[in-house]
């Protein structure tokens, strides 16, 4: 059997990981930070590699079936559904400040903005992109100028028309918000990113002019309000793999199924818990257990 | 722009720093290195800052040329709404004037922008009324949307609309009138099986950040620099 | 027309739901009804710690909102000022939000009773907005005196003579986290908590509360508070009728309201369906 060479890579992490460490305890030298259980540690680094593989696995001309999500599918109809009603798209990914820790959302929601750009080339769509996130704005036109081009109409790009910053105040930018796709009367209501407390206004906004709606985020709190109103809904994690659908590349993809993976670790960890807590071990202060020498 | 420019550059910070993110996050490092590290943390936020200022004055040229564009198309009946944008950019720009001008030019009257007034007047008076209203329209938008979703199709959904039910009554004196246990039942509801079941979404999200993490530091999440061709 | 179309048609109507709703919301407010109020076993836990807190004790309190929140939030907060002002605690405020100074006078202003006798500097001290999220309130745990060296009014923290009693997390008492954001429970909870062992309140949006439950689970946090509900709730327990009761009726009437529209809107919905499937059955 041919071992790939993806697969050596993580076994030398492993190895170089364990006996390093195995070397430092009996060294005594305090090699992790000791405010950190080393649990959290071996578990990012177990996704991380997990994730690593099913790359690995995808380049090396493997197959990885990844499961659809309804909601990204959901957005070309939305997209060809409002031309053939002759009303353009609204996309939106929040507001706020990039440098924090709702990046990975935003990130998400530029995404899934550049997969609605390319649908609005290839249909030749309208799109109108608002943001309340400054820092991305110049990032924002780039994309849907791209998107225009590859979907062959880049002469329908107008900045002006399509990529419209608004404020980084929450409810001056949802009233805009609102405001945009009552006026403009949408065909498509698109929202993906971190939202707060302005989700429902613009769910509810959507559905005054019957628009087609797909939303996503990964902010619990906000999660049922989508799932509520929004004709598909991105659940959680689910707005992280939309980007690497939206980038049609088949080894991005392939790295959802670390995710999955970290997901099974987790139920098997649970169900070990309750069973071992059942003969009075707690797993979780085993978990807890921190670098300490000394 | 080159590709240089465009993708190698940016995608080689984003990896190193994250890279350097979870080694200072998860080894100990000693002192003088974690020091220097914290120090040079604190630039990285303030520099974060200062790019955010920066652009919050290219937000608002993309505003003020957006309603200009507005107004030379529609014309005169465009005017009440980007009129009072435009407004509100100007007193803007002359609050930040007049603030700058009294915090540097007269620096122990201790006048910054938020103690000012004018200021104050403008913020209490319009800005939060404003701001608790549109917050308060979600009130409206709740009960027109569990009007039309909050409906027994299935069995899942029945299950929805009577802990929906419960949670309200709970949550209102009116339902401790119709009966006392709504208010526990509500308690349980919310520590028990809500939390149950926002743990795993809350864990979901970690793992879907992580992989992101991943993704951004094998250069496969290109999609926020634009598409690749 | 069928008479279940006609009311499909009323109450399916926005205009209807939100004309009702209005009233319902303002009416119980220029005429209260006074419903009765229970208070639920987890206000009350919060109460009775409070209550056992030592006389002259040291709380610190963060006020992280902005104003669209005030309506659920500062009710709590006043609430909350009155019971330890009451037993002679001493307050240390603080926000790390940057329209905080002009909540803290807005909320000043809407409880000038309860301030009343409190000399500013010796029972309670407005920091003022301190900038840097996370690592503004790590450094506030270390040292207040290290971090900010004005407060909100330009006097030299050094002077004050409240200051002079406290400086760190650990003299602290109590920290009470008003909120109406998600991220800052999980800071105190990181910097104050974890290290320190500083008892934490929080006091939350009603919307914000499942995300936070856990840590109030784990014990992390002595208990929440929530919303108008707890507010009024709370209201009754310091005996200070304020916005939170008056408001109580209010949320009653108006969910009152949106629970007949939904039992409306299921029997539209079956009515419908069952008359579909008649008529299906009939074409038959």
């Amino acid at each position: 059997m041919k071992i790939s060479i993806g697969v050596l890579i993580v076994i030398l992490i492993i190895l170089i990981i364990s006996l390093g460490s195995v070397a430092a305890w009996f060294a005594k030298i305090q090699l992790y930070n000791s405010a950190r259980p080393i649990s959290s540690f071996v578990f990012l680094i177990f996704l991380m590699l997990a994730g690593y593989l099913s790359i690995n696995h995808v380049r090396e001309g493997g197959e990885i079936r990844v499961r659809e999500i309804p909601a990204f599918s959901a957005i070309e109809e939305g997209v060809t559904r409002s031309v053939e009603m002759g009303r353009p798209i609204h996309m939106t990914i929040g507001f706020g400040s990039i440098a924090g820790s709702m990046a990975p959302q935003y990130i998400a929601g530029l995404g899934v903005l550049s997969h609605v750009a390319r649908l609005a080339g290839k249909y030749g769509a309208r799109l109108i992109a608002t943001l309340g996130v400054p820092e991305v704005i110049a990032s924002v036109e780039e994309i849907v100028k791209e998107g225009y081009a590859s979907g062959g109409r880049p002469e329908l790009f107008d900045p002006v028309y399509n990529v419209r910053y608004l404020t980084d105040q929450q409810f001056a930018y949802a009233s805009a918000v609102q405001a945009i796709i009552v006026r403009e009367r949408v065909g498509a209501n698109i929202v993906v990113g971190p939202f707060y407390a302005e989700s429902l206004i613009f769910m509810e906004a959507g559905n005054m002019v019957g628009a087609f709606q797909v939303a996503g985020t990964a902010r619990e709190t906000q999660i049922p309000f989508f799932v509520l109103a929004a004709d598909y809904a991105f659940i959680g994690e689910e707005i992280f793999a939309a980007g690497a659908m939206a980038s049609g590349d088949k080894e991005s993809l392939a790295s959802i199924q670390g995710q999955d993976v970290g997901k099974l670790a987790t139920i098997i960890l649970i169900v070990l818990g309750i069973l071992f807590l059942a003969f009075g071990i707690n797993i979780s202060s085993w978990l807890n257990w921190v670098w300490k020498l000394g | 722009m080159s590709l240089t420019i465009r993708r190698f550059i940016p995608q080689t910070i984003v990896s190193i720093i994250l890279i350097i993110m979870i080694i200072f996050y998860y080894f100990y490092i000693n002192k003088s290195v974690s020091d220097a590290f914290t120090t040079w943390d604190k630039a990285l936020s303030d520099w974060a800052v200062i790019i955010t200022s920066f652009t919050l004055i290219i937000g608002g040229i993309d505003l003020l040329r957006y309603h200009l564009v507005q107004i030379k198309k529609i014309g005169v009946k465009q005017l009440p709404f980007s009129g009072t944008t435009i407004a509100l950019e100007i007193i803007m720009v002359i609050f930040a004037l007049i603030g700058l001008y009294y915090s540097y030019v007269y620096p122990k009257l201790g006048i910054t922008i938020t103690t000012q007034p004018q200021f104050t007047w403008l913020f209490t008076y319009l800005y939060a009324p404003t701001d608790s209203a549109v917050y308060s329209i979600l009130l409206f938008y709740i009960a027109s949307a569990s009007y039309r979703a909050f409906i027994a199709r299935n069995p899942m959904a029945t299950l929805l609309l009577i802990t929906a039910i419960v949670i309200m009554l709970g949550n209102t004196s009116l339902g401790n009138l119709i009966w006392p246990g709504f208010l526990p039942l509500r308690d349980w509801i919310m520590t028990v099986p809500n939390t149950a079941a926002f743990r795993p979404i809350t864990m979901g999200v970690g793992f879907g950040t992580i992989i992101l993490g991943l993704r951004l530091i094998m250069w496969r999440e290109v999609s926020w620099l634009g598409r690749r061709e | 027309m069928s008479v279940i179309n006609v009311i499909d048609r009323i109450f399916g109507s926005r205009y209807v739901l939100y004309l009702v709703l209005i009233i319902a919301l303002i009416y119980p407010l220029i005429f209260p009804i006074g419903i009765p109020i229970q208070i639920s076993s987890r206000t009350l836990a919060v109460y009775n710690y409070i209550q056992h807190l030592k006389p002259g004790c040291h709380v610190y309190m963060e006020l992280y909102y902005e104003v669209a929140a005030r309506g659920e939030l500062e009710p709590n907060a006043i609430a909350l000022i009155k019971q330890l002002f009451d037993k002679g605690c001493k307050i240390v405020f603080v926000s790390t939000m940057s329209t905080g100074p002009l909540i803290f006078s807005l909320l000043k202003s809407s409880a000038p009773d309860v301030f009343a006798n409190k000399t500013y500097g010796v029972d309670y001290v407005f920091l003022g907005y301190v900038s840097g999220g996370e690592a503004a309130v790590a450094s506030l745990a270390k040292s207040i005196k290290g971090t900010v060296t004005v407060d909100n009014y330009g006097n030299p923290v050094d002077k004050l003579s409240l200051l002079k009693e406290v400086d760190k997390a650990t003299d602290f008492d109590l920290a009470i986290i008003v909120s109406s954001g998600t991220d800052t429970f999980n800071y105190y909870v990181r910097q104050w908590y974890t290290p320190y062992g500083t008892p934490l309140l929080f006091v939350a949006l009603s919307v914000i509360a499942p995300s936070i439950e856990p840590f109030v689970s784990a014990k992390q946090a002595i208990g929440m508070l929530v919303g108008q509900r707890s507010a009024a709730e709370y209201e009754l327990l310091v005996g200070r009728k304020g916005l939170g009761i008056a408001s109580m009726d209010s949320q009653s009437l108006s969910h009152f309201v949106i629970l007949i529209f939904i039992i409306v809107g299921n029997i539209v919905y079956w009515s419908k369906r069952l008359e579909a499937k008649k008529a299906k059955g009939g074409g038959r």
